[in-house]
């Protein structure tokens, strides 16, 4: 090797040795100035952090930091440091070279400093996070022809750089804060309980009200499992709604009875919906628990002032149209007929008396209920036949009834049996009025009395216009009556078979129905032949 | 092998072209961070011509800054040290090689309509793609031929010969260099290149820009200049076509993240930048 030769390459390896040390130093600033400016979450923070570093690399005379508004149009000051003099707080660049600087996006100096004229250097500094232009930094230096080089350039469109990485953070900070503290909110406002479960069951977010409902008293949830807390009835439906949503994927809702605190008896509705993340992966379940106990009551006591309503209705009805009856034949009598027409005055004499009777018969049937209703109701046992009341009943009808033939069909030698009378008689009536009411066109009864073992039962069947299926279990409800409206018109208060039932489970005995709509009905009623 | 050789047959052309004075001057001092922009205007002003097209370019649509430059000390701080060198770099190279030989077998003004075109294309991808150097890029696209002209200028006949042997046989040009001289334009333009003392990377970039996969230290330079190279002979932006272009490395492409429709939505703001451009294409008297 030639002396040159080796002069030659201790230059160059000078050189390359200071180059590399440069550019360490170099990353040395950038990693300090990452460190400083990106640790910040406040925005005066990063701000103030920003004019100390750059007073250290320039000593400038006023930095005024702007952000935009909206797009990349509007923009306010929202730090001044340095100079506050009038002059230096307001400069701002011509807009259109303002907006070159930024689509160019590194630090521009808008000064030439050889102009003897200049008083300040001004310079631009765009704030330029990968994504999107955030703002720019106007800076104001003494005029100096030293002061712009590759390095400081370098430096500064890092620093840049990493404030707009540190105040898109701070934004995104702040908001995903501000929409914690506002979902957390309305998670507590809404009046239904929400519980949130992973796929194992593990409870991932509840709210005050689901705890209040389910009656957790317990504070660390968060994470464990729902069935440390929800036990007996609620838990095993929950277990169910669980593994109902992961076999079919789907909301499905439910209803059950709870007790959260001693001798609290509430019912909970449940939904319970899957959690979907934005890959329509389930990742868990929703529940939303409402407590059903006031609504149900609710529904319970509208349907009862339905039914009243009705019943005032009805009854004003019933009660008007004897009273009418009575009334106008009453006034007829004594206006119109001659007082020697005793036919006619016997006859609507006997008018006024089945009215009457009907009067009488509906105020019992409701003393009946009243009774009922308040546990008034006894009876009075003495010994009878069963086939006597039978004909007694028969016999106030046949007189009435033009239309309808009964037939009687006993078996012989029937026992005799131990019953309130009267109230047996009640039933009796009732069922067959009932029959000749639900036979408008007429028809048959047949009245059958059988022992069955040691019971003694009496079955009225008629050719009357039958009860629907779906309606059989219900007419023995207190004031219901089977709607019929679009077949006949037929009045009642929808007091009779309930009375009928009431009396016979006193007697304990029983009632049953069973009918073909248009072919007829057959009530059967059944009374132990002893009682012990 | 191929390096002695190159090595050898370079060091036997007395006039091999070398910068300007000024220009090396200019380059080396725009490479030192610590440089000044004082210092580097100093260093232009040197060359009364150089310090002329300087302005003329950075008052260029290309750079469409809003108001007139009229000082170089304005346009260094204005347009920032790195578009700086680039200008001063491409009308000294311009220049040098406008000068050089007569009847040559390459077209100038289409020769450097290509690598204009390649530059701003290189530049964009960089820009895609959120690269900090894209002002570099631009230099690597400018200079990934400038082997070709060295051929062209010093080793004339043997050039004609691998053009006719490449058109004769369809081989392509790189392989047919290959066949003639024992090496290729992007070998010569790269060793050139880093005579000048141009940065490594720029230098890799050119040395590579037809084989990105074989450096792993300039893959993605080399990357973006082959997909640019490639896309210039796509786009048919330049009239001069009749070199089939080179064919696509796919490891490349990937990595510039470029599909049809990217390209196609480039498209027209590549063609306006170019047109905006044309200021660096050296227009002095000598030229053709």
């Amino acid at each position: 090797m030639k002396p040159v030769s080796i002069e030659k390459e201790h230059q160059f390896l000078t050189r390359t040795i200071s180059s590399l040390s440069d550019q360490i130093d170099l990353f040395a600033t950038f990693q300090d100035l990452s460190l400083k400016i990106i640790s910040q979450f406040d925005l005066e923070n990063i701000l103030e952090t920003f004019c100390n570093i750059l007073k250290e690399l320039m000593n400038y005379q006023s930095v005024s930091t702007y952000l935009f508004v909206e797009g990349e149009i509007l923009y306010k000051r929202v730090h001044h440091s340095g100079d506050t003099s009038r002059r230096q707080r307001g400069i701002i660049p011509d807009p259109k070279i303002l907006k070159w600087v930024m689509s160019q996006g590194r630090w521009t100096v808008l000064t030439d400093f050889q102009d003897e004229n200049a008083g300040y250097l001004l310079s631009v500094l765009p704030l330029k996070a990968p994504n999107q232009l955030l703002g720019f930094v106007i800076i104001t230096t003494e005029v100096s022809p030293s002061l712009y080089n590759q390095k400081l350039s370098s430096i500064l469109n890092f620093l840049g750089s990493q404030t707009a990485i540190a105040i898109e953070n701070q934004e995104l900070y702040s908001r995903t804060n501000h929409s914690n503290a506002y979902m957390t909110n309305m998670l507590e406002s809404i009046s239904n309980g929400i519980m949130a479960t992973d796929m194992e069951g593990r409870i991932t977010l509840i709210n005050k009200n689901a705890t209040a409902i389910t009656g957790i008293n317990s504070k660390q949830i968060i994470g464990k499992h729902y069935y440390n807390f929800l036990k007996n009835d609620l838990g095993k439906e929950i277990k169910q709604l669980c593994s109902t949503i992961k076999n079919k994927g789907f909301a499905i809702e439910s209803m059950v009875n709870h007790s959260p605190y001693k001798e609290v008896d509430i019912i909970i509705g449940i939904s319970a919906s899957p959690l979907t993340d934005n890959t329509e992966n389930t990742i868990g379940i929703i529940y939303v628990f409402r407590d059903l106990s006031a609504s149900k009551e609710i529904e319970r006591l509208t349907k009862l002032d339905e039914i009243k309503s009705e019943l005032v209705s009805n009854v004003s009805h019933e009660l008007r149209t004897p009273l009418s009856i009575i009334k106008s034949y009453s006034e007829a009598l004594i206006n119109q007929v001659e007082p020697e027409d005793h036919k006619t005055r016997e006859k609507f004499l006997s008018v006024i008396g089945d009215e009457t009777d009907r009067l009488s018969n509906i105020v019992s049937n409701l003393l009946d209920i009243s009774r009922i209703e308040s546990g008034k109701f006894t009876l009075y046992f003495n010994k009878t036949k069963l086939e006597d009341i039978v004909n007694s009943v028969i016999s106030v009808f046949k007189t009435k009834s033009a239309n309808i033939n009964i037939f009687t069909d006993f078996q012989k030698n029937l026992p005799p049996i131990e019953a309130d009378e009267d109230k047996i008689r009640e039933v009796l009536i009732n069922l067959v009025a009932n029959s000749i009411k639900f036979s408008p066109m007429g028809g048959t009864i047949n009245i059958a009395v059988v022992t069955q073992d040691d019971l003694i039962c009496c079955s009225v069947s008629d050719t009357g216009i039958g009860i629907p299926k779906d309606q059989l279990d219900r007419i023995f409800e207190k004031f219901y009556r089977v709607d019929n409206s679009d077949t006949y018109e037929i009045e009642g208060t929808g007091l009779g078979l309930s009375i009928v039932k009431h009396i016979m489970d006193a007697h304990q005995g029983g009632i049953t129905v069973d009918s073909i709509m248009g072919k007829g009905s057959v009530f059967s009623i059944y009374l132990p032949i002893t009682r012990g | 092998m191929e390096n002695q050789e190159l090595k050898k047959r370079l060091s036997s052309i007395r006039n091999l072209p070398t910068l300007s004075l000024v220009a090396n001057n200019v380059i080396k001092l725009t490479q030192n961070p610590d440089s000044t922009a004082f210092e580097i205007a100093e260093a232009i002003s040197q060359d009364q011509s150089l310090a002329t097209k300087v302005l003329k370019t950075a008052n260029s649509a290309y750079y469409g800054f809003p108001e007139k430059i009229t000082t170089i000390n304005y346009a260094i701080v204005v347009l920032g040290l790195n578009n700086i060198k680039n200008i001063v770099l491409s009308a000294s190279v311009m220049e040098r090689f406008s000068k050089i030989g007569k009847d040559m077998l390459l077209d100038r003004r289409e020769f450097w309509k290509h690598s204009l075109l390649c530059g701003i294309i290189s530049k964009r991808i960089s820009e895609h793609l959120g690269l900090k150097n894209s002002e570099e890029m631009f230099m690597c696209g400018i200079l990934h031929d400038f082997g070709k002209l060295i051929l062209d200028s010093f080793f004339h006949e043997e050039f004609a010969a691998a053009l006719e042997k490449s058109e004769e046989e369809s081989i392509t040009l790189l392989e047919a260099e290959k066949a003639t001289f024992g090496f290729n334009h992007s070998g010569v333009g790269a060793l050139l290149l880093k005579r000048w003392n141009l940065p490594p990377s720029l230098v890799k970039a050119v040395k590579f820009h037809h084989s990105p996969d074989e450096s792993l230290s300039a893959f993605r330079n080399a990357s973006i200049v082959h997909v640019a190279d490639y896309l210039c002979h796509r786009m048919n932006l330049e009239e001069n076509d009749a070199n089939s272009g080179p064919t696509l490395n796919k490891r490349a492409f990937k990595l510039t993240d470029l599909n049809s429709q990217k390209i196609k939505r480039m498209g027209p703001l590549i063609s306006k930048e170019f047109n905006a451009a044309t200021e660096f294409l050296y227009d002095g008297e000598d030229t053709i």
